[in-house]
């Protein structure tokens, strides 16, 4: 049968031909469902685009814009050439054309971010869809849109009930070994830097802070930085903590290239439900790896196949004390004078001077809480800030002392009250364990993610909301109860304060950058 | 209006008592405010009774309420209960003064060193007045208050937070149901009357203006109701703009300080 000579190719289309199917990027399905005119011809999708399609300017995938690669480009199409061979050709491995809201991300990042994104499980692009009802389906990439787009223009990028699914189905997997992004005594680099934003939360410079001397300990040079710092003279690692509000606030965004992010280590404190969390997603997806405050997290990261660990710094005392300056402020002065001393850890339950103390913002789920609980609390001693600004707690004079107060007011408190900003158990490391467990009171929390050392009723105690009130009358009424909050008092200041474990946790974050920063760029 | 303009002595004092003992130390005044809310002064006056600081000193100013029998109830409740107070006085007013005449007219029968001022229609737990003075006393603040709780009709937790002169003068979180030093009362020329509403918010501009500091006691202490009719939720709400004028008007130097001009007063 002779060859129809409509659709023989020229020596350069035949070229074309085997350059589009090795690189595996011509969508076929998308060709034909969305060029109805192609489907109805009976030709082979591929051969209608390399001998007409890319002339009638159609894309042969969700992700090929032969326009804005051209504007970017205008070389690509000289002497009637085919763009996309020239993409192809010049961005081998990328499967992103374009740089949409992100132009200071190579393509190659932008590619790696997108196939990042759409592996990691809060990820679901029809949901992405079902919220942003505004695109095409049938055109559109979904994960490429909310990385170049949905993230940068606010929108939301994960839906609520996914989020909840995905992290119930991360409290009960099995999960990836984690001990395959760890590579005990390898190559380190030799300075890195802890980032974080001067204008941020105060309590991400505290975390900052502790990662910074677990670090230290872990015998690795190490410098705590912000964003001030100049990018050109930046160490060889950089730890970005908080990426959420690091790239955001202030000198932050000069941070925000490719160049800096690709090679960087990020540090996320956030929770997956937030708004706050899907503004960190690009930072998070383009690093080179993420260490994560939350045990649950880093598994969500590690099956999107980046490297991941769960990790919290040791924690030092030192830092937390009220500095004198710290005295004058009205929080502390409406303290009784016993109360403003410096607190004393190992203070048994029985002889602390204050019965129930909570710091938190708030949030409907808290209000909730609070409003039906008011009277039986107001029967107690207690410290409730319970914060109705709005704005994060920063470093101004108001705000300044109030992370070091709630540590010191923990310290005076028989319990320390844990209540979710919402309706996901986030085990909120900083409030549980660093600011009230290692200061000797007893937490009292709504139910939490499941936590690999912190242990349910070992370690701390969990109720319902609605019970808690049941639960801190047993504590402070019963002798059993006095008995039990003893135990688990000394339990969680045991689980913080053994050295071996301390040495665990440099061992461990040490074998992580070593791992990250001795794997080849692939 | 001034505290000390002598037309404003418009009360009469229907019921007084005083105990014999030498006037305590720690006595605290307490400001009870009422109009027409008979329905509600018994449970406020209860919870005064069963406040754990001892020494109180309970006064309550009727505004001359037309609609119900609140002088007589109250009269019948200080009768059975005045042995709990160092001091207790009803005192009507003869003519409807509105809540910043009613409020001062209590001060200035007030004779503790601390007034705890109420309105008739919210209450207390038992420990807040003691928290409250405890607070003041020890830390030297000029007015302390406390978190609320909003009951009744809408139950949730009030604006409460870190006092800030600068956040108060964008907005107030502050209810006038607070521990106040009388001797600051005084100074700021009590409560003014503005027929709009906010004489609250105007109150702790003053308080400002005079370089007094509250402070915040972070506790739920005292209870707000909300019922569809309090004024606030009317008038106040009908007047927002026009009384974000008076405000400027009245406090300048604050506005100036705090607020940029070209900030949006509607915000």
């Amino acid at each position: 049968m002779p060859a129809d000579p409509l659709l023989t190719l020229t020596p350069t289309e035949q070229q074309d031909l085997e350059t589009v199917k090795e690189s595996g990027l011509f969508d076929a399905d998308f060709y034909l469902s969305v060029h109805r005119d192609v489907a109805g011809s009976k030709i082979d999708p591929l051969i209608h685009y390399i001998k007409y399609g890319f002339r009638e300017g159609r894309q042969p995938n969700r992700n090929f814009r032969p326009g804005p690669y051209l504007r970017q480009y205008p070389d690509a199409g000289a002497d009637n050439r085919n763009p996309f061979i020239h993409f192809i050709r010049t961005h081998g491995g990328c499967h992103i054309a374009h740089h949409g809201l992100l132009p200071r991300f190579h393509l190659e990042d932008l590619s790696v971010g997108a196939r990042t994104l759409e592996q990691l499980p809060f990820f679901e692009p029809d949901l992405y869809h079902d919220i942003n009802r505004d695109l095409e389906r049938a055109t559109t990439d979904m994960a490429e849109h909310a990385l170049l787009y949905g993230v940068p223009e606010g929108r939301r990028i994960f839906g609520a009930l996914h989020v909840s699914r995905t992290l119930g189905a991360l409290c009960v997997a099995k999960g990836l070994d984690d001990a395959d992004y760890i590579t005990p005594d390898g190559a380190i680099p030799d300075s890195v830097g802890i980032y974080y934003n001067s204008n941020g939360n105060v309590f991400i410079h505290e975390i900052a802070s502790d990662l910074h001397a677990t670090l230290c300990d872990a015998g690795l040079n190490c410098a705590l930085l912000d964003e001030n710092s100049n990018p050109d003279t930046r160490p060889e690692l950089c730890i970005f903590v908080a990426p959420h509000e690091f790239f955001h606030l202030g000198r932050g965004q000069d941070w925000a290239t490719g160049a800096i992010i690709r090679d960087a280590i990020m540090f996320n404190t956030e929770q997956p439900q937030t708004l706050w969390f899907e503004r960190g997603i690009p930072f998070l997806l383009m690093a080179a790896g993420v260490i994560d405050i939350c045990h649950q997290m880093a598994e969500s990261f590690r099956q999107a196949g980046l490297p991941a660990i769960h990790f919290t710094p040791n924690i030092s005392t030192e830092s937390t004390y009220l500095h004198k300056s710290d005295m004058q402020h009205a929080m502390v002065r409406i303290l009784p004078p016993a109360c403003r001393r410096r607190p004393d850890r190992n203070t048994p339950f029985a002889d602390r001077l204050l019965d129930i103390s909570f710091f938190g913002g708030a949030s409907t789920h808290r209000e909730a809480f609070f409003a039906r609980n008011a009277a039986f609390f107001a029967q107690f001693r207690n410290y409730f800030y319970y914060r109705k600004f709005t704005t994060p707690i920063d470093s101004s004079p108001r705000d300044n002392p109030l992370s070091r107060l709630a540590s010191h007011v923990a310290g005076h408190s028989r319990i320390a009250l844990n209540i979710h900003r919402d309706d996901y158990g986030f085990f909120e490391w900083h409030r549980i364990v660093k600011g009230a467990m290692a200061n000797g009171s007893v937490v009292v929390s709504e139910p939490c993610l499941p936590h690999p050392v912190f242990r349910p009723n070992e370690h701390f105690l969990e109720e319902s909301g609605r019970h808690i009130p049941n639960l801190i009358e047993w504590l402070l009424h019963t002798p059993d109860g006095q008995a039990k909050a003893e135990e688990v008092r000394l339990n969680a200041i045991r689980a913080i304060d053994t050295p071996a474990h301390n040495r665990a946790r440099c061992a461990r974050i040490r074998g992580f950058i070593s791992h990250v920063w001795s794997t080849p760029e692939t | 209006m001034s505290i000390t303009a002598p037309w404003m002595a418009t009360g009469q004092t229907a019921f007084t008592f005083r105990s014999r003992r030498k006037k305590p130390l720690d006595l605290v005044s307490v400001c009870i405010t009422n109009f027409n809310y008979g329905d509600y002064v018994l449970d406020a006056l209860d919870a005064i009774a069963a406040q754990t600081h001892a020494a109180l000193d309970l006064i309550v100013v009727d505004d001359h309420s037309d609609r119900d029998d609140s002088v007589a109830l109250i009269t019948a409740w200080m009768e059975e209960n005045h042995q709990r107070f160092w001091r207790c006085t009803l005192i009507v007013h003869t003519r409807n003064q509105g809540p910043s005449a009613a409020r001062n007219t209590a001060f200035r029968h007030a004779v503790g060193a601390f007034v705890f001022v109420m309105d008739a229609d919210n209450t207390i737990y038992p420990r807040a007045i003691a928290r409250l003075h405890e607070a003041a006393r020890d830390g030297g603040f000029d007015a302390t208050y406390c978190q609320l709780e909003y009951f009744d009709r809408e139950q949730r937790i009030g604006s409460a937070d870190i006092w800030d002169p600068a956040q108060m003068t964008r907005e107030n979180y502050v209810d006038v149901m607070a521990l106040i030093r009388r001797q600051a009362w005084a100074d700021v020329d009590g409560y003014s009357h503005i027929d709009q509403g906010w004489e609250d918010y105007d109150f702790w501009l003053k308080f400002i203006d005079h370089g007094f500091e509250a402070a915040y006691v972070p506790e739920i202490l005292c209870r707000y109701r909300m019922h569809g009719n309090s004024r606030t939720t009317n008038d106040a709400w009908a007047a927002h703009e026009s009384l974000r004028g008076i405000m400027a008007f009245r406090h300048p130097e604050l506005t100036a300080r705090y607020l940029s001009a070209t900030s949006d007063m509607k915000a």
